[in-house]
């Protein structure tokens, strides 16, 4: 009888877990035939020159080998790798200035709610609207950007002629932001970082502080510790998990990142300016029908972000507090 | 037990569903499917699903299946083996899957059947669908490029300056009249040194500089096309010309917004707000102007060079796919795409203009129709050539490297001359390899 009872659990639970992998089964199947194959096939298409219509042939390195040779990836400056590195330099930037809008707004203050609004708005605002909107503020020559600029330079212009100094025109010195092959990176940094400040970045960071213990604020406090101590020895330890997420996901995001941007506002110039690895993996890949080609790079990008997280995991792992 | 049933049963429905959107058109019940591919414009999609609901119920036995997306949807499609039957394509593409064998030659079936001429059509627009002495669609709408203008920015010129008249665009005018209008035009309305209104804007963005070397007498690319031309005289002149309206007239924007489309929509707002005089546009350009503004304009036709008036031509056509299991039934329904009822459709909704000849002088070439000098685009397409020299496939990006050098004009930083060196220098490379990894254009 007890041998009984005990047998049927059992095998309802091998039903059960049969039902289980059942109903799994048209996603894992869905999983294998949309992205697990895809990403093999791509990389057996990484030794391979297809131009899509034409039937693949196996080139072995060459791609790889091309690459390495791809002046318009390497180049200094303005190289599609340089291009995506530069970029990334905003990711400090963006994480310190969502963290300042995330202690900012945790304040129990009236009307909060609406500015946590108001500051997620541009990571919920389509894209491509946004974009539009901010080719107009960068315009050179009709931009609000630089209209605000040239007023206050020619402000300056006017107080300086009169103690003689003769300051050039504002015409011959303005940016020319994304026309500019030396402005176009700084322009789309700037764009990035007022849509990535109040982003996800700032929501984690808000869930963060909420988590710190008021009991640490208090006894720092009753100790004398004043507001930017008590900012440093507790809230940005407590909170270095965050950071340390932000951190990598950035840096992984960083790297397949600049692709609308560059799709939207300026096709990838002027002159390769703002052409990022992911950008050009699509430009070889659709535009140029390139496709063993833009698989190698998308490999290459993917050793990096690999190696790059490893890495971060290693050695960053040790500045972050777990309490 | 039952959970296992119900999970078998769920597992084969998701198996059935899946197989079956994936197969590809046939025939069906005995009727013929017809897949049917165009791009994802709105206007485009309402002339085409108006032309299949016709064409249905003319052939009952025939049921046809839109499908629209970009050129990347496409592609996957063919790749994929579920080619559509028929599909709307540029220039560019055509050549690129004609080299390819993934497209059907139509010259077969339009010298069978005798109730299809390509005397009906522009040549230049046929000339637009050849790919190696074969044509390989059958054109439906496209525009050459002339000149839009604000007639009464012209006016309030005239009234201005009664000794310093300027004429509005017309057949006898040459570059250096375009200049001179062009220059007269612009206004520093602040006075702080910068024009504020402009005579005209060079559109480097879409390869449209061209129509000046052609004109100059000079070419982008040899007949042969294993070489770029773009360092002769007459090629690096045109260019100066372009540069000197810029930076010595100072009657177009120096650096503007750099990306095709977008600058598109730019020059069309800033002719919008009466910022721009004078832009050498396509009739596609009208979907931003019609009804939208609130001064009276024109159209009018290019300047003469040297060489005579030479405009640039850009077409879309209809292709049949060589996995098309009916290619008779969809050279039927091809035709019927490019036939003057078609047209008339595509014109109706204010698509380019048909490459039916008699379609187009129909909708153009009568008193009545607004802007009142419609007909110069006729008399443009008669003076207009293909894209020849564009290659947007096959010189692994050196194409568009090439033609980004131009971009260095409008932002002051090169030379014409050095441009159009390091243009030909770069477009030869990309020929190098057309020619000797790709086996040719």
């Amino acid at each position: 009888m007890a041998k009984k009872k005990e047998s049927v659990p059992t095998t309802w639970r091998k039903h059960a877990a049969l039902a289980g992998y059942l109903f799994i089964l048209p996603n894992v199947l869905g999983f294998l035939a949309f992205t697990s194959l895809p990403v093999l096939a791509s990389l057996l298409l990484s030794f391979s020159k297809w131009d899509l219509l034409s039937p693949p042939r196996w080139v072995w390195f060459k791609n790889y080998i091309a690459l390495f040779h791809d002046t318009d990836f390497w180049r200094v400056p303005n190289g599609y790798f340089y291009n995506t590195v530069f970029m990334m330099m905003a990711i400090p930037v963006s994480i310190m200035l969502s963290l300042f809008l995330a202690v900012i707004l945790n304040q129990k203050l009236p009307g909060m709610i609406l500015y946590r609004t108001l500051f997620f708005l541009p990571s919920i605002t389509a894209g491509i609207g946004t974009m539009i909107l901010w080719m107009w503020l960068l315009n050179p020559q009709f931009g609000l950007i630089n209209l605000i600029l040239g007023n206050i330079y020619n402000a300056f212009a006017w107080l300086a002629s009169g103690v003689g100094w003769h300051w050039a025109a504002w015409e011959s010195i303005r940016p020319l932001w994304l026309s500019d092959e030396n402005w176009a990176k700084p322009a789309l940094i700037l764009m990035g970082l007022w849509g990535s400040m109040g982003g996800m970045n700032m929501i984690l960071y808000l869930a963060a502080l909420q988590g710190v213990p008021q009991e640490l604020y208090e006894s720092a406090k009753i100790d004398g510790a004043n507001a930017w101590q008590r900012f440093w020895k507790i809230t940005w330890p407590m909170v270095s998990p965050t950071t340390f997420f932000i951190f990598v996901m950035a840096i992984i995001g960083g790297f397949q990142g600049g692709f609308m941007a560059a799709q939207v506002m300026t096709g990838g110039g002027p002159n390769g300016a703002t052409t990022t690895i992911s950008f050009y993996i699509y430009e070889n890949a659709y535009l140029w029908f390139r496709m063993g080609y833009a698989s190698s790079i998308a490999w290459f990008l993917f050793g990096i972000v690999l190696i790059l997280t490893l890495f971060n995991w290693k050695f960053s792992q040790k500045l972050v507090f777990y309490g | 037990m039952k959970w296992l049933i119900f999970s078998l049963i769920f597992v084969l429905l998701g198996g059935m569903v899946f197989a079956f959107s994936t197969c590809r058109s046939a025939s069906a019940g005995g009727r013929v499917e017809i897949t049917l591919f165009c791009w994802p414009f709105a206007t485009l999609i309402k002339v085409n699903r108006e032309r299949i609901a016709i064409y249905e119920k003319e052939h009952p036995h025939v049921k046809i299946r839109l499908v629209s997306g970009d050129e990347e949807k496409y592609l996957t499609m063919v790749t994929g083996g579920v080619a559509p039957d028929i599909a709307v394509s540029g220039p560019s593409e055509m050549h690129y899957y004609a080299r390819r064998n993934a497209i059907l030659p139509l010259d077969d079936f339009i010298e069978k059947d005798k109730s299809f001429s390509t005397d009906d059509f522009f040549p230049v627009a046929i000339e637009t669908m050849r790919y190696r002495g074969k044509i390989y669609g059958l054109p439906d709408n496209g525009s050459p490029v002339a000149l839009i203008y604000n007639k009464e920015m012209f006016d309030r010129y005239n009234k201005a300056h009664p000794e310093d008249r300027i004429d509005y665009p017309n057949d006898s005018w040459t570059w250096d009249d375009f200049r001179h209008a062009a220059k007269a035009l612009t206004k520093d309305l602040d006075g702080d040194g910068q024009p504020d209104v402009y005579g005209t804007i060079i559109d480097f963005y879409r390869n449209r500089f061209p129509i000046a070397v052609w004109s100059f007498g000079g070419e982008v690319i040899s007949k042969d096309k294993r070489r770029c031309l773009m360092d002769s005289p007459q090629a690096i002149a045109a260019v100066r010309m372009l540069r000197d309206i810029i930076w010595v007239d100072k009657s177009a924007p120096s650096a503007f917004t750099q990306f095709a489309g977008v600058s598109e929509q730019s020059h069309t707002t800033l002719f919008r707000e009466e910022r721009v005089a004078m832009i050498m546009s396509t009739r596609y350009l009208y979907d931003g102007l019609l009804g939208k503004t609130q001064f009276e304009w024109d159209v009018g036709p290019l300047p003469k060079g040297p060489a005579g008036q030479v405009s640039l031509y850009i077409a879309d056509g209809w292709i049949i796919s060589s996995q098309s299991l009916h290619p008779d039934e969809v050279w039927k329904l091809a035709k019927f795409l490019v036939s003057p009822l078609s047209a008339e459709i595509g014109m109706r909704n204010g698509r380019g203009i048909s490459c039916t000849k008699a379609i187009a002088k129909k909708f153009l070439c009568h008193p009545g129709v607004k802007p009142p000098h419609e007909c110069v685009w006729i008399d443009m397409i008669n003076v207009s050539r293909p894209k020849d020299f564009e290659f947007r496939f096959g010189m692994g990006g050196y194409f568009s490297k090439a033609m980004n050098q131009m971009y260095f004009i409008p932002r002051g930083q090169k030379t014409p001359e050095q441009v159009c060196k390091d243009l030909t220098a770069i477009f030869n490379k990309g020929l190098k390899i057309l020619w000797e990894e790709e086996g040719g254009w």
